[in-house]
């Protein structure tokens, strides 16, 4: 009975709910002044939160192992960060320690937010447009012979090229700096999409194509009801890999040459060398990028459910 | 009801450094409401010249009628069943019916079409799996119920490419007695032409039975099968006309085999030598 308790599983999560608790009383102890108060606040919060999921996802997984050690490893990370910044092993201007990080979301949550929505309008809007472009056009390629020969070197020769290099002309083309980062966007997670289309098409199995062909499909059904889902993995893995670099060029455009968004909080922190606010914004953005590629995964998951 | 008419095809394979004679002359009549099996050694082009009287390949030279059409491309008038792979596997049982059906038939309702599907489903006993994509099916189910959509098109030509080379015996049997059973409860007697590498197979399910030889791909003969239906699988294979019919068919197979044997165990001795 009480080996079934404490399985090795199990002693591992009670270890990691111990070292969240160890790190909520160690904010309790030590604060010094009304900024790290603030800091020390939302960060028991998120901590609290934290033991709150771990508690919840166990219950709902199917996978506890998993859940387990990621949390597990959450906890290491920030014991980590603790150790470093209280024996201060890493300069602490440089590497501030969790409640001075975490104070800046008192103070700037407003820019952050705003930032946040703003990086989130243009990703989305230059992403979803590559999406909409990429999936016909890309279905229509693969499936002309003609069609491909004309554009498979163009796009071998166009898709290396980093989307960066079209900010200089996007700026002066377009009239503001929200479409120019759009467009980059755009173009920039354009090539995968259209390329694993293309690809998903000609992976799809030849029997399937002629099993479709006897049944006397228009091409429009012959595009829509075989072609796109039949290509549909390898555009997956296309869609992916445009996210990622939309993510990366909007965080360079907006490094560049914005005056909002995410990446632009980043910029003009690190000019006044606020490494606080600067560690603030990274994790900001990882978090932000886990629950964007966490909803395509659930996305991906379901429309793939047939494989 | 059509009947097929394949004239003078020949099929030749061009590849970067090789031609492969596939199909050489195929000359055949298939009558409406027949049932024929191709029976042959793998490579002997049965594939192929199922691909061209579907419309999906071109032979090299002759044509193929099917009825006053001549076959240019594929169309639903014809249905095949390839050789391991017809559903399309990201729609569920019930969708690769109802797609199927409602594609060949634009003048049914959708009422009618949800309905027609699934019957099909209920007769072939995968009501319950109407819902399960191809992968979470057997083999057994996925190859009923590629049949069943076949007969769910309402075409009047049946192409069938090994539609249970991969089921066990007993599966086999069963499918077996399902096709016939559907082809014979329909009300239109369609034409069925089937490939197939197993002897008894083509004698319990044809009218009439090609023996094929490879390279290049011909007919050798031509066999009458002159059972009457319903033919009872028991009393069959233990009558001595029977018995003759397989060790014909048989020998007509192991002679190429043997001629075959022989020269890769020339080509053998050649190398060693
Ligand atoms: N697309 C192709 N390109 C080149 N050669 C091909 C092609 N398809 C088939 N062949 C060749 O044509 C010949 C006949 O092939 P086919 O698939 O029709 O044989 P089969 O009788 O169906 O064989 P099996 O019983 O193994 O299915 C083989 O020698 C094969 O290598
Ligand atoms: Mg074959």
């Amino acid at each position: 009975m009480i080996k079934k308790l404490l399985s090795p599983l199990r002693i591992q999560q009670i270890i990691t709910i111990l070292i969240f608790s160890g790190l909520l009383l160690s904010i309790a102890i030590f604060p010094n002044n009304l900024q790290e108060y603030a800091g020390g606040f939302i960060y028991s919060i998120l901590l609290l939160i934290l033991m709150v999921l771990l508690i919840v996802e166990l219950y709902i997984t199917k996978n506890p192992q998993k859940i387990s050690d990621i949390f597990l490893v959450i906890a290491i990370l920030f014991v980590l960060w603790e150790v470093i910044t209280r024996f201060a092993l890493i300069d602490i201007v440089v590497f501030p320690p969790p409640v001075k990080v975490f104070a800046v979301y008192f103070t700037d949550y407003l820019e952050i937010l705003l930032g946040i929505a703003n990086s989130l309008l243009v990703l989305g809007s230059g992403y979803i447009l590559a999406i909409i472009i990429a999936i016909p056009l890309g279905l229509l390629v693969g499936w002309n012979k003609r069609l491909y020969d004309l554009s498979y070197p163009i796009s071998k020769g166009l898709s290396p090229v980093p989307p960066m290099v079209y900010i200089p002309y996007a700026i002066i083309l377009l009239p503001s700096f929200f479409l120019s980062s759009v467009f980059v966007i755009f173009v920039g997670s354009f090539w995968p999409i259209f390329l694993g289309v293309i690809t998903g098409v000609f992976n799809i199995d030849s029997k399937i194509i002629n099993s479709a062909k006897t049944l006397g499909l228009s091409d429009k059904t012959m595009l829509t009801k075989i072609l796109l889902p039949g290509a549909m993995p390898h555009i997956f893995s296309g869609a992916f890999i445009g996210l990622i670099i939309g993510v990366i060029t909007l965080l360079i455009a907006e490094v560049i040459g914005s005056s909002v968004g995410i990446g632009w909080y980043l910029q003009h922190q690190s000019q006044f060398a606020n490494y606080d606010a600067i560690l603030a914004g990274m994790i900001v953005i990882s978090i932000m990028v886990i629950i964007i590629t966490t909803l395509f995964d659930k996305v991906q998951n379901h429309v793939l459910r047939w494989q | 009801m059509l009947n097929i008419d394949i004239n003078n095809i020949s099929m030749i394979y061009e590849t970067k450094d090789s031609k492969v004679n596939a199909l050489h002359n195929i000359n055949l009549e298939i009558n409406s409401g027949e049932f024929v099996s191709i029976i042959g050694p793998s490579g002997c082009g049965k594939s192929t010249l199922i691909n061209i009287i579907a419309g999906i390949i071109k032979p090299t030279k002759g044509f193929i009628k099917v009825g006053d059409r001549k076959v240019e491309n594929p169309n639903s008038d014809i249905s095949v069943v390839f050789q391991d792979y017809s559903l399309f596997p990201w729609m569920t049982a019930y969708d690769n019916l109802h797609f199927a059906i409602k594609n060949t038939n634009k003048n049914l309702t959708e009422k009618e079409i949800k309905e027609k599907a699934l019957k099909h489903l209920e007769i072939i006993g995968l009501s319950k799996f109407s819902n399960s994509f191809p992968k979470e099916l057997s083999g057994g189910m996925t190859q009923k119920l590629a049949i069943s959509r076949m007969f769910a098109l309402d075409s009047k030509i049946f192409l069938l490419d090994e539609p249970f080379g991969a089921l066990d015996a007993l599966n086999r049997i069963h499918m077996q007695d399902l096709l016939i059973y559907l082809w014979r409860s329909g009300n239109n007697n369609q034409t069925i032409l089937y490939i197939t590498h197993d002897v008894d197979e083509s004698i319990f399910l044809s009218d009439r039975i090609v023996v094929m030889t490879p390279s290049p791909g011909k007919i050798k003969e031509i066999i009458e099968i002159p059972f009457k239906r319903p033919r009872n699988r028991k009393e069959l294979t233990g009558s001595k006309e029977y018995l003759s019919l397989r060790n014909h068919i048989l020998s007509l197979l192991t002679e190429d085999m043997k001629v075959s044997l022989n020269k890769q165990e020339e080509q053998m001795r050649k190398y060693y030598d």
